[in-house]
Order: structure tokens, then C-alpha cells, then sequence
């Protein structure tokens, strides 16, 4: 057979089953979206940061870091540019501030520049500097056109910046867009002279990083003079630092994103496989009528595999397509939390190995879909059972083949369990075992419920219950194929959708504990600093609500992000009179009292039990943490989950904070309202003491409550959109499924009709099967769904470390079964009543 | 008891307008075995979906005890075929992994029948037609000839008046073949059924009281098998009404409404 002949071959068969082609397609389709739209809207969030560093930093290979916002003296910089092989040497200060114009708010970095600067030849400044001259005397800001436009500004515009919990009305110098800059332009950057952005910030002569470019071959040594220079007071890290931390900030995310989106591409290739389950006895006579022409079985799987390539290679292309559309518009949202800590920009960034590997997972999901037809071809069936047969072949699963399955499937089952519970670290492959399992256990349920269907038949007078309960024995493949796509939706939606819920009230749990401390919350900014990281210095006016009656107490709550061991960690440090300074839900290791007790000691920590195990520190171990001080030991009081922070945490004292970070400055000041006094009433008393110009916020805390909720939901809200994704994918692939396996067993319903059956009772027994199909499948799957719930929550808990427990999702698993039940069987509604008008002539058609 | 009088029925094949039954009368009455025999695409089984209200003559009358079935609204029609009909096909058509009983019962669920009720009324048929010890097994589990006999007793169990039978033998050997026909000859014999059997084979003809002729739409007089030469003719006479009736069933589908004249003649083997 020359290879020219193959595409005529498939054009062949294509004609034959369209639409059992357009099905595999659309599974493909699905689970290649899916997985090219998560890998896009990852690798944009941690892209996106690496091009803003890269921009910032250009030639330069080490940072001098300050551990504080406050930074330190910008004399350090003659230190640095006296090193021998010290090629430039840029001062800077980047700070997290939010700008806000007629049109709202926007979070950004504010970067300050020198000339110095220049000589890195780092793109951001080349662009925004080189479009438009950036004056370094200059009183007004570059900004990214996006960012301008968001908040409604224009170049010449004033606009109010917000840093340190100051207000400060800026000029927008220029604004440069995408056309001018390419896609820095997405960067959520903004540029001023140095001198003008230590002025607006309060930091005087301070600066936060000096970038560093060493001369070739010096590279050792000026890391070393560096180091001198440093003193353990700042950090000397490579300039792309933090590029290196939002890869680690963002990972446990992004892998669970990735694991979802993969369980969805194991869905796609499962719905193709059903797909192609669907025309079993057609494709088996079409295989048995080319080996009686002569085609030998080697060129069968030659035009199998081609023409498995050649509908993974449309199917991916499709799903591509689709997917490029999902990360536009579904997933095109960055998880806020990352925003807390990373100039994440809103850039979409399209690698070509997120192409290939969605691409390829297409291709080859299609050749694995291809293993039933080939099993035909290699089968030891005589050549002319399936050609010679005379009637639709009887296609259930034997017996036997039946009872290995459930063995099989049992042994999945106590291999996820063990799993659970022995070793939790592979419970990605608990998950798949269940999803096997699942699999397996379908004919034998189903059988089980055909027979339960047919006994109750006898029970009662309903006849048409036991003339469906025959149509699904007589179709036992297929039916098994419809519900196996039903189940694993089912299962693939409760799972994800249960840990996502599971992680959302462990967070919730968390957030409740956290603001309930306090009546009142002050803090600076708004969503970017939703952590209570940014510091700000407590305005008189605040200090002085202290003596009103209306106000039972006030505490100053510290704190900010730390980079330790290569992870950004958030530091707590609340007052040592703060009632609760350890969410005692969240302890996982070590006595409260104990911890609390040592915490209020002051020279303790308690530490995020992933931190923790990082460090290589126990609890009763002293752990080092680098501060503006230097690198100070604390004892490790206790461990806790991350409290939502995945790269980790760490309770401090808030006078031991204050003495290591040498600032007054605080996060937050928390205050109890007197008996009395309403929330309501504290917040304008607060509000007003602050005045209306001021940069702080004022929330009550279940209005800092709802914050937190908001934006722990948003963050993990791509979770919940691939089981949506999922879920709709299996109603659409299930509803034509269906309605193409009503439609191929018009002839049966023709004979049915034939026998006097009027097209009411043909339509009411395809609905009853439909029914019972999607009832066993939907019913299964939810039933697995909880227990891969169980393991998918202990994995997202692994991985991320966020305080999440497992609570079985009985009422999201009732509601899943029910939603894909009804939508597969209203879709199958309108098939199904044309079905059931088909002319009774057409038994007597021959095939 | 079924009378079908000067009936002509077209249908389109492509282009051409392709006249299956041609100015056809018969008459068939109680506990007679009537063989329409012809080759493919003679007309056969155009007939016996005219005398099942399955598609309306273009000219001509089928009448049932005096009714025009063709006039029969769609349900009508059904309950037409539930009470008064049974139907046995050259392919069984009877439903896989299913018990021979059940099968045999299944057509009167149709009619309300409790599954109980059924199976007791399936019983009786399934021993007249001698397959009581084989009464548990589904049909993947019976030689031809048995599933042949259980259609034979579905398309009784609820004691229609007039069986139509499309080459109800084609599937079988010659042994099988004169069992099957000897029993279904009986049982109308017997019980008063009125069989119509539609066939090309003329041994299978035999079996039945009057045997009818058809050759290109048209009632022919005269014997099956009195010489080669009028079987020769149908032999190729069938071959190019296949081809017409195969691009009618692409055409039209199945969608044999009562009124529309796109029904399957025998020979539509096309899907």
C-alpha cells in the first residue's frame, strides 16, 4: 500500500462517521484548550515578572538588597563603584506603591533612577528613557500606557501616588504603549529620577538596591567585595533574584493549576476513546471488509496511526484556538496574591514550548485513543465474524472480564488509600489509580443497575423500564462508554472543585481567626497589600484616638516580606499585648500556650512548617533569620500551615521586629472599639481622626474580612474554571455522545416501532436509558469524586502548605451528579424525539 | 380480511421515477399463507409495507376488514400494527443478551402489559415453537434457526391476525428453512393467522397455500420454477432496481411517512 493511498482511505471513513470523528475531536479539542490555556496564563505570570526584571536590571549581575523597605544609604554606592571590577554601579529604589487616578487605582513598582543607571543598559529604562527622554532632574513620572489608561491619565495629567501611607499628588511626565515599547509596556513599572522618587517616598537619601555589573573575569571577587561591603545588613544577590522567587512563589500554584489542567487533557483523551467506543460494531466491519480485500494487518495500523495523527493534528489545532480564547478571556486574570509580592505585569505571553507540549499531548492523547481500534485489528477474532454477522453483535463485557476488572479495580482503590495515608508524595498517582478505578468498576455497576432496572420492571407495571434496561444490555459499550464519560467528569469536577472548596475554607478559616482580633483595621493601601506588608509611620492624629472613649485599645502590627533561603516570606509580627498572636487552628506542631508564651518573650518565632523543613529547623531549634540587624537567631516555638502564603511564614514579636528592622514604621494598627461603640461608628471615628486626604485605610474587620475572602477566591479561582471547563466539556462531548448513540440505534427503535410501540413510549424508553446511564455514571463519579477529593486535598495541601482540610463535599457532589444528569438528558431530549418518530419501515432495511 | 386493490406506488431514484408496484391487486384471508415471491427489487417488500400502513399507495386501495390503512393517522397506524399485525425479518432483529422470553414478551409492553404478564403470555409461544428448554438464552446463544422460531413467536405472542414475513428464511439452511415455514404454515393453519410471505426463494414458496408471482412491479400468473428463464430476468431485472432503491434509501433515509411516497422496497440495502 503506498503512503499516498492513506488519505483516501481516511477521507473514506470520515465520510462514514463524521460525527463519531467530530466527538474524538472535540475530547481532543477540550483537553488541549484546557492545557495550552493554563501553561499560557502560568508561564505569563512568571514571565511576565522575569521581563520586568530583566528590563530593570539589563547587564548587571548582583543586587545589593536592602531587608527593609526603608533601604539604606545611598553612600553605599561610592563604596561599590571603588571596587576593583566594578564596571557600573546604579543606585535605586523599587518600591510597591499604588497610583490612583479619575477612572481608579492601580498597584506598581516605582522605580528611581540614575544616570548610573544607563550604563546597565537595561531595556525598561532604554525604552521609557529612550522614547521619551526621561529627564533625570525631571518632577513627573513615566508610565506604561495600559496602567495610564486604567486609571484614566494622560501625559501632563496629575495623578495621586500612594507609598508608605502617604499621599502625594505626582505629573505624569509620558506614558509609553506597546507600539512605542513592545511588551514592557505590560510591565506595571513606573519611572522617576532618583532624587525625585526618594522625595515623594519619604526615603531621603535612602535607596533599596545598587545594581551591580562586574567586569568579565571579575565576577568572584566583586561578589566577595560586595558581601564586605553588605556586612549581613543587606543581601548581595544575583540581579534576577526575583525572577527566581516568583518562580518559587508561584510553583505549588502553578502545579496545581497544571495537574488539573492535566487531569482535564486525561479527560480528553478519555472522551475520545469513548468516542471511538461508540462505533465498535461499525469499525470492526469496516476492518473486516479491508482484510478481505487483502489488507494485512500491518497496513491496517499504518492507516490507523495515520489516521490517528491526523485527527490529533486538527484536534490540537482546534484546541489551540480554543485555548488561545480561554487565556484571553477566562483565564487571563493573574492570581492577585502574587501581586502582593511581584510586579506581576498583564502581559500574555505565548511560548513556542506551551504550543508543543499541548500540541503533542493532542497527538499523542489521540494515538493512546487509538489502542481499541488496533486491539481490533490485532484480535484473534475470525476474519469473518463482524462481516458475515447478521445483527448488531451482543457487546457486553463478560463475566469473568467483568470480575477482573473489579479485582483491578479494588487493588487501585487500596493502592490510592495506602497512598493517603503511607505516602502522601504520590498522590498524584492515588488520584489516577482512582480514576482508573473508577473506570473499571463501570461495567459491573452498570450491569448491576440494568439488572436492578429490570427486576424492578417485574415489581411494577413499568414496562418500558425493562425494554430500556434491554437496549442498554443489548449496547453495553457504548452505554459503559457514556457513563465512563459522565463518571469521569463527575469525578474530575468533585475532585478539584471539593479541594478547591477545601482550601477556600481553611484560607476563610484563617482570614476569620486573623481579623477578628481586632473592630477596627487601619492599614496602608488596598488589595496589594491585602498581606499588611507595606509600612507606613503612624500619623498623630491616630495616636491620639487612643484617648477617646470610643476606643478600648490600639496595637501596632509589624511586619513585611523577608527573603530567606531563596523564598519570599511573609513576616508577621504583631504587639506582644495582642490577645492572640497564633491562629490556634493553624498551629501544626509545638504547645499554643507554650509558643504563645515564648512568642510574647520576645527571641521566638514560629514558623511555617514547609519554612521550617526548608531550613532544616525543628521546633525547639533556633532558626536564622537575616534582618536589617544582621543575622539574628530565634527559637522555633511552634509550626504552622502557611496561612496562605505559599512560600512561607513567620510570627514574630513586634518589639523584637521594631529593634531588628530599626524603623517605628508599622503595617496596621489594630483597634478594639469600647462596649457600646458599633463598627460602624468606630469607622467614621477613625475615618474622620484621619482625615479626608489621607492614604490609609480604615476597614472594619468584616469589611477586611470580605477583602480577604474576595481575594482568596480570585487567586484560586482558575480551579474552579477547569472543573468548570471540565464539566461543560463532558455535557457537550456526553449530549452528542448521546445523541449520536440514539441516532445509531434508529434501526432497533424501528423495529420497536414496527411492533406497535408509538413514538411516545420509543421516546420515553431512549429517555429512560439515557437516564439510567447518566444516573449510574454521574452517581459513581461523585462517589469517586469524594474520595479523590480526599487525595487531591492532602496533594494541594502538600504542595501549596495552605491551611486546608479535607470536609467531603456532599452537597457540590449532589449538584454536580444532578447538573450533568439533567443537561445530558435535556440533550438528549430533542434527539430523542426524533429518534423516536423514525419510520418502523426502517427495520426493514438491510445494512 | 386483507384486501389491497389496483395498487401503484413510486419512488425516485435519482432522476428517475421508478414505478416498484404496478396496478397490483391481492386478497388475503384468514388462516391463509399467501408467498409474494419475486427476485430483488421486484416490489415484494413494498407490498408489505403497503399492507402495514407503512407508506400510502399513489393510486389504489389497501383496506384491513374493510379500513383503509393507509388513510391511518400515525397512531392509528401503531395501534394498527400492535393489535392487528406481527412481522418477522430475514435478520431476526431481536434484542441481544436478552433471554428468548423476554424477547418474545417484548411486544407487549407495547400494549401495557405488566413484564410478569408478558413473560406468562411469552411462555406459551416460546413451547409451541419448541424452545422451552432454550427459553433462558439470549439470542447470541441459539443457532439461526432457533432465533428464527423465537421472532416467529414474537411476531405471534400477541395474536395479530396477519403476519407479514420478510424472507423469513434467508438467513437459514434448508433444513432450518422448511422447519421454520412448516411451523409458520401450521400455526396459521391452525390458529387462523393470515401469513404473507415475502420471498425470492422457491422452495420457500412452496410452503404457502397461493403463491403470487411479482417481476417489476407487476402480479405475474403462473408457478414458481416452471423454467429458468423468468428467474433469470428477475435475477437482472433485481440487480438494477437495487441500484435505485440503494440511492433512494440515501436520499430519503428512513422517514417512510405514511403519506410520503419514499418508502423501502426490498432491495434498499444500501445502509
Amino acid at each position: 500500500m503506498r503512503p499516498s493511498v492513506l488519505p483516501w482511505l481516511y477521507w473514506l471513513r470520515l465520510r462514514k462517521w463524521p460525527v463519531q470523528e467530530a466527538l474524538a475531536g472535540i475530547g481532543i479539542a477540550t483537553g488541549v484548550a484546557l492545557l495550552f490555556a493554563v501553561q499560557v496564563a502560568n508561564s505569563s505570570v512568571t514571565t511576565s515578572v522575569e521581563r520586568t526584571i530583566d528590563g530593570i536590571t539589563g547587564s548587571s549581575q548582583f543586587a545589593l538588597t536592602a531587608r527593609a523597605a526603608s533601604g539604606f544609604s545611598q553612600s553605599v554606592v561610592r563604596r561599590v563603584q571603588a571596587v576593583d571590577g566594578v564596571q557600573a554601579a546604579a543606585p535605586v529604589v523599587i518600591e510597591r506603591a499604588s497610583v490612583a487616578g479619575p477612572d481608579g487605582t492601580a498597584t506598581v513598582e516605582l522605580v528611581g533612577v540614575t544616570s548610573e543607571f544607563a550604563k546597565l543598559n537595561g531595556r525598561l529604562l532604554r525604552s521609557f528613557g529612550g522614547v521619551y527622554g526621561l529627564q533625570f532632574g525631571a518632577k513627573a513620572l513615566v508610565m506604561p500606557e495600559p496602567v495610564a489608561s486604567q486609571i484614566g491619565v494622560a501625559a501632563g495629567d496629575r495623578m495621586t501616588l500612594q507609598v508608605f501611607g502617604r499621599s502625594v499628588p505626582v505629573r505624569v511626565a509620558a506614558s509609553v504603549g506597546r507600539h512605542q515599547v513592545g511588551p514592557l509596556a505590560d510591565s506595571p513599572v513606573i519611572v522617576g529620577s532618583l532624587p525625585y522618587v526618594q522625595s515623594i517616598t519619604g526615603l531621603g537619601d535612602r535607596v533599596t538596591h545598587i545594581l551591580v555589573a562586574p567586569r568579565a573575569g571579575e565576577e568572584s571577587a566583586v561578589h566577595a567585595a560586595l558581601a564586605r561591603i553588605a556586612d549581613d545588613r543587606f543581601d548581595v544577590t544575583p540581579s534576577d533574584n526575583e525572577a527566581e522567587l516568583i518562580r518559587q512563589a508561584a510553583g505549588p500554584t502553578q502545579q496545581s493549576t497544571g495537574l488539573f489542567a492535566a487531569i482535564s487533557l486525561v479527560i480528553g483523551v478519555l472522551f475520545a476513546f469513548n468516542a471511538m467506543l461508540l462505533t465498535v460494531p461499525e469499525r470492526r466491519r469496516f476492518i473486516s471488509e479491508l482484510r478481505l480485500l487483502g489488507f494485512s494487518r500491518s497496513q491496517l495500523s499504518m492507516m490507523l496511526v495515520f489516521d490517528a495523527l491526523v485527527l490529533g493534528a486538527v484536534a490540537s489545532l482546534l484546541g489551540l484556538v480554543l485555548g488561545d480564547q480561554l487565556s484571553r478571556h477566562v483565564f487571563h486574570a493573574a492570581p492577585g496574591y502574587l501581586a502582593f509580592a511581584f510586579p506581576v505585569g498583564h502581559e500574555r505571553i505565548v511560548s513556542f514550548s506551551n504550543i508543543a507540549i499541548a500540541f503533542a499531548g493532542g497527538v499523542g492523547a489521540t494515538l493512546v485513543a487509538t489502542g481499541r481500534p488496533l486491539a481490533d485489528v490485532f484480535s484473534r477474532r475470525s476474519l469473518d465474524t463482524d462481516y458475515r454477522a447478521t445483527e448488531e453483535p451482543s457487546e457486553g463485557v463478560p463475566r469473568t472480564v467483568r470480575r477482573w476488572l473489579l479485582l483491578a479495580a479494588a487493588v487501585l482503590t487500596a493502592f490510592a488509600m495506602t497512598v493517603f495515608v503511607v505516602q502522601p508524595s504520590w498522590t498524584i498517582a492515588g488520584i489516577a489509580a482512582l480514576g482508573i478505578a473508577l473506570v473499571l468498576v463501570l461495567p459491573s455497576v452498570l450491569t448491576g443497575a440494568v439488572i436492578v432496572a429490570d427486576r424492578a420492571s417485574y415489581a411494577t407495571r413499568a414496562g418500558l423500564l425493562s425494554v430500556a434496561a434491554s437496549e442498554l444490555r443489548a449496547n453495553a459499550t457504548r452505554a459503559t462508554a457514556l457513563a465512563a464519560t459522565g463518571a469521569l467528569a463527575v469525578f474530575g469536577s468533585v475532585a478539584i472543585e471539593g479541594a478547591h472548596q477545601d482550601l477556600l475554607r481553611g484560607l476563610d478559616r484563617f482570614g476569620a481567626a486573623y481579623v477578628a482580633t481586632a473592630d477596627i483595621w487601619v492599614s496602608s493601601g488596598g488589595d496589594e497589600n491585602a498581606l499588611l506588608t507595606a509600612p507606613f509611620a503612624v500619623p498623630p492624629s491616630l495616636q491620639a484616638l487612643g484617648r477617646s472613649d470610643a476606643v478600648a485599645s490600639a496595637r501596632m502590627d509589624r511586619g513585611g516580606f523577608v527573603d530567606v533561603a531563596g523564598r519570599r516570606v511573609w513576616v508577621i509580627a504583631r504587639g506582644p499585648s495582642e490577645p492572640a498572636p497564633i491562629p490556634s487552628a493553624e498551629l501544626v506542631d509545638g504547645s499554643l500556650a507554650g509558643a504563645t508564651l515564648r512568642l510574647r518573650d520576645g527571641g521566638a518565632a514560629i514558623a511555617s512548617v514547609g519554612l521550617a523543613s526548608h531550613l532544616g529547623v525543628s521546633v525547639g531549634g533556633n532558626l536564622r533569620l537575616p534582618t536589617p540587624s544582621g543575622t539574628v537567631p530565634l527559637q522555633l516555638a511552634a509550626t504552622t500551615t502557611n496561612l496562605g502564603w505559599s512560600p512561607g511564614t513567620l510570627l514574630l514579636n513586634g518589639d523584637d521586629y521594631r529593634r531588628l528592622w530599626r524603623s517605628d514604621d508599622v503595617t496596621a494598627v489594630e483597634i478594639d472599639l469600647n462596649p457600646g461603640t458599633s463598627p460602624a461608628a468606630g469607622h467614621r471615628l477613625v475615618q474622620s481622626a484621619l482625615g479626608p486626604g489621607t492614604a490609609l485605610t480604615v476597614e472594619t474587620s468584616a469589611q477586611r474580612l470580605a477583602r480577604i475572602e474576595r481575594l482568596s477566591r480570585q487567586g484560586l479561582d482558575r480551579l474552579s474554571q477547569i472543573s468548570r471547563l471540565i464539566l461543560l466539556a463532558a455535557a457537550i462531548a456526553m449530549a452528542a455522545a448521546m445523541s449520536a448513540a440514539v441516532w445509531q440505534q434508529r434501526r432497533r427503535l424501528a423495529v420497536l416501532r414496527m411492533h406497535g410501540f408509538d413514538p411516545g413510549q420509543v421516546w420515553r424508553v431512549l429517555l429512560l436509558q439515557s437516564a439510567l446511564v447518566l444516573t449510574v455514571g454521574a452517581a459513581l463519579g461523585a462517589l469517586f469524586g469524594l474520595a479523590g477529593q480526599l487525595l487531591a486535598t492532602r496533594w494541594v495541601t502538600l504542595t501549596t502548605g495552605f491551611p486546608s482540610h479535607f470536609s467531603p463535599a456532599f452537597a457540590l457532589a449532589g449538584l454536580t451528579f444532578a447538573g450533568v444528569s439533567l443537561v445530558a438528558l435535556l440533550a438528549v431530549t430533542a434527539p430523542g424525539f426524533a429518534a423516536s418518530r423514525v419510520s418502523p419501515a426502517l427495520s426493514f432495511q438491510g445494512d | 380480511m386483507l384486501e389491497l386493490r389496483e395498487i401503484v406506488k413510486h419512488y425516485r431514484a435519482g432522476d428517475e421515477l421508478v414505478r416498484a408496484v404496478d396496478g397490483v391487486s391481492l386478497t388475503l384471508n384468514r388462516g391463509e399463507v399467501v408467498a409474494l415471491y419475486g427476485p430483488s427489487g421486484s416490489g415484494k417488500t413494498t407490498l408489505l409495507l403497503l399492507a402495514a400502513g407503512m407508506t400510502a399507495p399513489d393510486e389504489g386501495e389497501v383496506r384491513f376488514d374493510g379500513r383503509d390503512v393507509a388513510r391511518l393517522s400515525v397512531a392509528d397506524a401503531t395501534c394498527y400494527r400492535r393489535a392487528e399485525l406481527g412481522f418477522v425479518w430475514q435478520q431476526f432483529h431481536l434484542i441481544p443478551r436478552m433471554a428468548a422470553i423476554d424477547n418474545v414478551g417484548i411486544k407487549l409492553l407495547a400494549e401495557g402489559v405488566s413484564r410478569r404478564a408478558a413473560r406468562e403470555r411469552a411462555e406459551q409461544w416460546i413451547e409451541r415453537v419448541g424452545l422451552a428448554q432454550r427459553r433462558d438464552n439470549p439470542p447470541e446463544r441459539l443457532s439461526t434457526g432457533e432465533r428464527q422460531r423465537v421472532a416467529i413467536a414474537r411476531a405471534l405472542v400477541n395474536r395479530p391476525r396477519l403476519v407479514l414475513a420478510d424472507e423469513p428464511t434467508g438467513n437459514l439452511d434448508s433444513s432450518r428453512a422448511e422447519l421454520v415455514l412448516g411451523m409458520l404454515a401450521e400455526i396459521s393453519h391452525n390458529d387462523g393467522v393470515g401469513v404473507l410471505l415475502v420471498t425470492h426463494d422457491p422452495e420457500a414458496a412452496a410452503f404457502a397455500d397461493r403463491v403470487l408471482t411479482l417481476r417489476d412491479g407487476k402480479l405475474l400468473d403462473g408457478r414458481v420454477g416452471d423454467s429458468d428463464e423468468p428467474l433469470a430476468a428477475d435475477v437482472a431485472a433485481g440487480a438494477a432496481a437495487d441500484a435505485a432503491a440503494d440511492a433512494l434509501s440515501k436520499t430519503n433515509g428512513a422517514h417512510a411517512g405514511a403519506a410520503a411516497p419514499a418508502s423501502a422496497p426490498d432491495g434498499a440495502r444500501g445502509r
